[in-house]
């Protein structure tokens, strides 16, 4: 019998109204080899300007940007992505959105380790 | 237990520092990865907007090998990875990691743990009142009643340190969504009270990135839904007039058996709680 990989998905944010310099809570998964970011908006935004940068930490509250940012999806129902890999033990994502958009976002780590 | 089935487990270095009942219901050590564990997700409908609020602050758990800034990684028991649930950083923030299951005899069971908590480390300071508690609570429902045992080391509040297991046995009010979905948020800080006017100090240790492993262990008698039992380290508690929040049966959880893990901040640090491994035994033929 193999013994399969851990897999998981963590909601890092579900469903919250974020604005510009957001960030989520710390997502320790210093077990997983590669991570997948998914970001859908939960309601049709009267303007969706914006990108979703990943931050690495050593320690979970000093931060660092890592690679190009993602932007944000258009419109409900879009889909975003991301494939991230090599990040040590810490996770989070930041937004950088013009002053006064919202959007209500849901973002989830998709991890394999 | 039969003086075989004893010495088999004593003699297993994963389960001997375990006192297991009869049979194994689940052993979760999470150095083999979540096991089940998950986010608690309130009840909402139509848009998660209309979630308690206390639900919407709860995020995933995490599987942490307790790394520190200024002395790498502490580990866990007999490994590297423990359970981790962790608060946002403000008073009063709270989460839960949750795993459900349903139980198959009405019957004695008991839940044990290896557990520590810990501030985040991010000032050059003890922060030993930072953390308010962790706790623990079952979800469970007969023929006739929902029953939900809370359980929580009261470690501080509002800045003083008061080092007491707390228990819970009023209800909150429920809230109606529609005809079919209803929310009510039982770990709201009220109506907590003393199992016992003694403190019981926990090692805490002297600085917020050491850690000390902690046991518990809880009996729970699920023919009359009442505790049997519970301990912590080497200190018993007298558990025969401690009751439990109950309210009357609720569509779709008949057999309901949930397990919760609970962290509660003090102070506007992330604050939490690490489970080394979890083993929910129970007694029948």
């Amino acid at each position: 019998m193999p013994t399969l990989r851990e897999s998981t998905t963590a909601v890092v944010i579900r469903g919250e109204h974020v604005t510009d310099g957001f960030t989520s809570e710390p997502y320790e998964a210093g077990w997983a080899i590669e991570a997948l970011l998914f970001l859908r908006l939960l309601v049709q935004p009267e303007t969706s300007v914006g990108n979703v940068w990943v931050e690495i930490s050593a320690d979970g509250f000093n931060w660092a940007t890592d690679g190009e940012p993602v932007a944000l999806p258009k419109a409900e129902g879009e889909v975003a992505f991301r494939r991230i890999g090599h990040f040590g033990n810490w996770l989070r994502l930041r937004l950088e959105m013009a002053e006064g958009s919202t959007v209500q976002l849901l973002a989830t780590l998709h991890l394999k380790g | 237990m039969d003086a075989m089935q004893k010495a088999l487990i004593r003699a297993n270095p994963k389960l001997s520092r375990f006192d297991p009942l009869g049979r194994i219901i689940y052993f979760d050590d999470f150095d083999e990865g979540l096991q089940g564990w998950t986010s608690l997700i309130g009840n909402y409908e139509d848009n998660l907007d209309r979630m308690h609020p206390g639900y919407r602050q709860l995020t995933t758990p995490m599987l942490s090998n307790l790394s520190f800034w200024d002395n790498g990684t502490h580990g866990s028991v007999d490994g590297s990875y423990a359970l981790k649930m962790a608060t946002r950083p403000k008073a009063g923030a709270q989460n839960v990691g949750i795993k459900r299951l349903t139980y198959v005899r009405a019957c004695p069971i008991q839940i044990e743990f290896w557990f520590t908590f810990k501030p985040e480390a991010s000032t050059q300071k003890l922060l030993d009142t930072d953390l308010r508690s962790v706790g623990i609570l079952l979800d469970l429902q007969n023929d006739d009643y929902r029953i939900m045992p809370h359980l929580r080391y009261l470690n501080a509040f509002e800045g003083q340190r008061i080092e007491k297991w707390q228990f819970k046995e009023k209800t909150v009010p429920f809230e109606r969504f529609s005809e079919k979905t209803v929310t009510h948020y039982h770990l709201a800080e009220r109506d907590w009270q003393d199992l016992s006017g003694e403190r019981q100090v926990l090692c805490y240790n002297e600085i917020p990135t050491k850690v000390n492993w902690q046991y518990a262990k809880i009996g729970f008698d699920l023919r009359t839904m009442r505790y049997t039992h519970f301990e912590c380290n080497d200190v018993a508690y007298d558990m025969s007039g401690i009751g439990a929040l109950q309210i009357d049966a609720m569509p779709n959880l008949r057999g309901m058996l949930n397990v919760g893990f609970f962290v509660e901040s003090d102070a506007d640090r992330r604050s939490s709680f690490y489970v080394d491994s979890i083993l929910v035994s129970g007694e029948w033929d």
